[in-house]
């Protein structure tokens, strides 16, 4: 597998014809066969040379590496038969990309078989011995058991220091491959192949991660992402530059050449074919993959009379300061931010309302906050909370809570506790141990997973099939990635969600275009194709739907509203397509 | 021997698990292992010693029994050949062992008693890279004379060349070539190995035709290297061109890359920067560079009755 005697400088000289070095890898093999031919001239008849000369020629024969119509991987599979699109899918990154991808399918269509496919293919060619497989932490021991058990691939999940020089095939997280004692061993190794999961963590070319993998030597490169572009087009550039450096000019050049803004293409169809030679994306519409349905639901819920009380005051203070932040073009993040809080739980919008106290010199609006504070003190029992005891406690089956903030997350392991449900909490950061030890408890003690947004990252909770939406996230993206949790590959059982939305809020009318308007659930993650239209519209929704709940006029004028949002939003997606 | 090596170079054997149960036979016979058990899709063999130091990776453990004079216990493999087999065999071995040792065993040691698992033998598995290592070992030089001669024929000495070439850029591509050289008169003879591959051998004494031999083996080796050569530069190299051509492109691109963000780093990272450039492109030269690599597989003597002259 290496190079020897290449010429180290590059003639650049044009129409130079090219004539190939030839390389003889003979060794003293002359030497040895005249010593051979001496030392068996007295031996015995038995000698079984020549049989071993001719296995020895078959052997060689079976490692020829040929091109690569068949996929040998295949039949080392164990377990599971890979979908057409997978196969189809690592048969191109081996034929036409030469080995360096982006595997940029949706979530749940299994791009972490596509990537063992391809390792094994090379593997079992003998053109790739050394792998190192970088991945969140909280997947390492994830990653390293279905390379052994599906694809008979003796990876290790990295720990120590030695072990880089040991293995062979190695399991390791990022954030420990850019600490210094595996850093030096990170770099200075010839990787055959350089494999990264979750890679839209990769999208700032100014981060160390960036840095650290930039640097790795590298034969073969397959990058994994779902989304690989989060918010703007150039983050896409920042990903196909870790494989193909210039392949779309530098940053400038490309922002230049192809983007109308920061997430529109100037010419769509140009950019994607330029991009096909370095990225595959499989779409779950594309009928790759038949999963079981997804059923969901919008359960309605009417606020207590307290609850109402707060969630009024709590908007009328909005109202004012959003005219008031407009007004000095200050940052809406903070309205945005209790907006969605205070259609979570009082608990988590009291916490920004102190921190918002904190910040203002008005003492006025201190008055105000503290009244807002008062109020959701005495908010006595949670509409929501309730709501989902009931659930819970009415179905045997298990279930996973997602909320997008750390009070409601606690809140409601408080109350599951009350009410006798073993539950487990769930969040971003847990460390790897502490995530594979919630996930097992859930799946072998536990009938609840309480879990927060950022928790929801890469892992797989198939064996569940019920799911409550606690609060909506406003992104689409985000939604998408909390059902890909439990509605993958894998999952044998029809899939319930259930939104709760308590009526008479602008939630209720998030869960309507969420889901109808756009028809969120079935298909938007899919005909939001990053390229074409607009990668990631969540800013946009965000901040439209809040100068909507902030300025209408009344209930029928918000309804009417956030209609026209969504109607311009779906022609915008059947304009990109 | 039955035939496992079909002829022409574009075949692939072993793909198939009886192929490959008859490669592991035929290779533990040549070696002198004994098989001790066999059922359908699988064997078990017992390892001679110096088979046993190629297989199983445990040299303290000869260095011991070496050191203090012990009997070692020989390794026996079981060998699976297909998934099937290699779950009832898992459970027969299970099953056997527990009842040898049984009665010795109290409840909570049956409970947790640990039987050894049957190894699959697939494409790609541990065992088989093993045994491809130890045949490419074994098998590297022979010196043989076909076993049916007819009486009083001279033999006249030929030396087989087995080589693999493989052309190398961003994609490779291997064959294997073999040459025969006539070591009385100096005559080529192109895809030797098929042509006598099966002819049933028997090992030869050297001495035999050590009389005969008018061209030395490093003179024929060396003609089989020119030959080559020469070959190489007849055919034309499209795809090198055009694999080069791409290299180049790719080599261009990178540094257009690197000159072009140059800008927006400070004076003093700028080495860093080149030094990565150069990295990079000093990478895809080693990597990518269109070449010829030429191994040498296989020597051997063989001694080929004369029938021209009888």
């Amino acid at each position: 597998m290496q190079a020897a005697n290449v010429p180290s400088q590059l003639s650049l000289e044009p129409g130079a014809p090219f004539r190939p070095q030839i390389i003889w890898q003979d060794g003293p093999c002359l030497e040895q066969f005249t010593a051979y031919l001496d030392s068996i001239a007295i031996a015995d008849q038995n000698r079984q040379d020549w049989t071993l000369l001719q296995l020895s020629y078959t052997a060689a024969q079976a490692r020829l590496i040929e091109d690569f119509d068949q996929l040998y991987a295949l039949e080392h599979v164990r377990g599971f038969t890979p979908l057409p699109h997978q196969v189809e899918t690592a048969q191109k990154v081996l034929q036409t990309l030469h080995g360096r991808a982006i595997l940029a399918d949706e979530v749940g269509l299994g791009k972490t078989i596509e990537a063992g496919l391809v390792m094994k293919e090379y593997m079992l060619r003998g053109l790739a011995r050394k792998v190192l497989i970088l991945v969140p932490a909280s997947l390492v021991l994830q990653w390293t058991r279905e390379l052994n058990e599906k694809f008979r691939i003796p990876a290790v999940a990295q720990k120590k220091a030695w072990m880089w020089e040991q293995y062979d095939v190695l399991v390791a997280s990022i954030d420990m491959a850019k600490r210094e004692p595996h850093r030096s061993f990170v770099l200075q190794t010839d990787w055959d192949i350089l494999v990264i999961d979750e890679a839209h963590k990769l999208k700032n070319a100014r981060t160390k991660n960036w840095e650290v993998v930039n640097q790795i030597r590298n034969k073969y490169m397959l990058l994994l992402t779902a989304t690989p572009m989060q918010n703007n087009l150039k983050e896409l550039h920042t990903l196909v530059t870790l494989l193909k450096p210039g392949h779309l000019g530098n940053a400038q050049d490309f922002v230049a050449q192809h983007l109308a803004s920061a997430r529109e293409a100037k010419n769509p169809s140009r950019l994607r074919s330029e991009i096909a030679t370095v990225m595959i994306r499989n779409r779950r519409e594309d009928g790759n993959v038949q999963l079981p349905p997804r059923r969901v639901q919008v359960v309605a819920l009417d606020l207590s009379p307290e609850e109402r009380a707060l969630y009024d005051a709590v908007h009328a203070f909005m109202r004012a300061d959003y005219a008031e932040r407009r007004e000095r073009r200050l940052s809406m993040l903070p309205l945005l931010t209790l907006q969605r809080e205070i259609c979570s739980s009082p608990y988590a919008a009291v916490v920004t309302l102190q921190k918002m106290k904190a910040r203002t010199r008005n003492r006025e609006k201190t008055a105000w906050i503290d009244e807002l504070l008062s109020l959701a003190a005495r908010v006595p029992r949670c509409t929501k909370v309730d709501q989902v005891l009931r659930m819970v406690q009415e179905c045997p089956d298990k279930w996973i809570v997602f909320t997008e903030y750390r009070a409601t997350q606690e809140f409601l392991m408080y109350m599951l506790q009350r009410a006798d449900i073993p539950a487990v909490p769930f969040r971003g950061g847990f460390k790897r141990g502490k995530k594979d030890w919630m996930t097992e408890l859930f799946e072998r003690r536990a009938k609840v997973l309480v879990a927060t947004e950022s928790g929801g990252e890469g892992i797989n909770l198939q064996f569940c099939s019920r799911m409550v939406n606690y609060d909506l996230p406003w992104n689409p993206m985000r939604l998408e990635q909390r059902i890909g949790r439990i509605h993958r590959l894998g999952q044998d059982r029809t899939v319930s969600i259930f939104n709760l939305a308590t009526k008479g809020t602008i939630e209720e009318h998030i869960v309507e275009l969420l889901q109808e308007k756009i028809r969120m659930f079935e298909t938007v993650i899919g005909e939001l194709d990053f390229i074409v239209g607009n990668p990631s519209f969540a800013t946009e929704v965000e901040l439209g739907l809040l100068d909507i709940a902030m300025t209408a006029e009344s209930p029928a004028d918000l309804e009417r509203k956030v209609g026209q949002l969504g109607t311009a939003l779906k022609d915008k997606f059947a304009r990109g397509r | 021997m039955r035939d496992v090596t079909s002829p022409g170079s574009k075949v692939s054997p072993l793909r198939t698990a009886q192929a490959r149960q008859l490669f592991c036979d035929t290779y533990f016979q040549a070696v002198g292992a004994t098989c001790v058990f066999r059922a359908e899709d699988y064997a078990e063999y017992q390892l001679p010693p110096d088979v046993d130091k190629e297989m199983v990776e445990r040299p303290f453990y000869w260095m011991w029994i070496e050191k203090t004079g012990q009997q070692p216990t020989p390794t026996v493999l079981r060998l699976a050949f297909t998934q099937a087999a290699e779950t009832v065999q898992n459970e027969r071995i299970r099953r056997v062992l527990l009842e040898q040792a049984g009665p010795s065993l109290n409840e909570m040691q049956r409970r947790y008693f640990v039987a050894p698992k049957a190894e699959l033998v697939s494409l790609g598995s541990y065992r088989l890279d093993r045994i491809y290592a130890s045949c490419d070992r074994r098998g590297r030089f022979a010196a043989v004379m076909p076993s049916r001669r007819p009486p009083g024929a001279t033999l006249v000495p030929w030396l087989l060349v087995n080589l693999r070439v493989s052309q190398r850029c961003d994609v490779t591509e291997q064959k294997l070539a073999s040459y025969g050289v006539c070591l009385v008169n100096g005559q080529l003879v192109l895809d030797f190995y098929n042509r006598i591959a099966n002819i049933p051998m028997e090992p030869m004494d050297p001495r035999r035709v050590a009389r005969s031999l008018r061209v030395p083996v490093d003179t024929a080796v060396k003609h089989v290297k020119e030959h080559l050569t020469r070959a190489f530069e007849r055919q034309p190299a499209t795809w090198a061109e055009a694999a080069w051509q791409r290299l180049q492109q790719d080599v261009e691109q990178i540094a257009t890359y690197y000159s072009s963000i140059a800008g927006d780093h400070a004076e003093a990272e700028l080495d860093q920067l080149w030094a990565e450039r150069d990295r990079k492109i000093a990478d895809r030269l080693a990597q990518f560079t269109p070449r010829l690599e030429v191994e040498v597989l296989h020597l051997a003597l063989v001694g080929l009755p004369d029938v021209s002259g009888s």
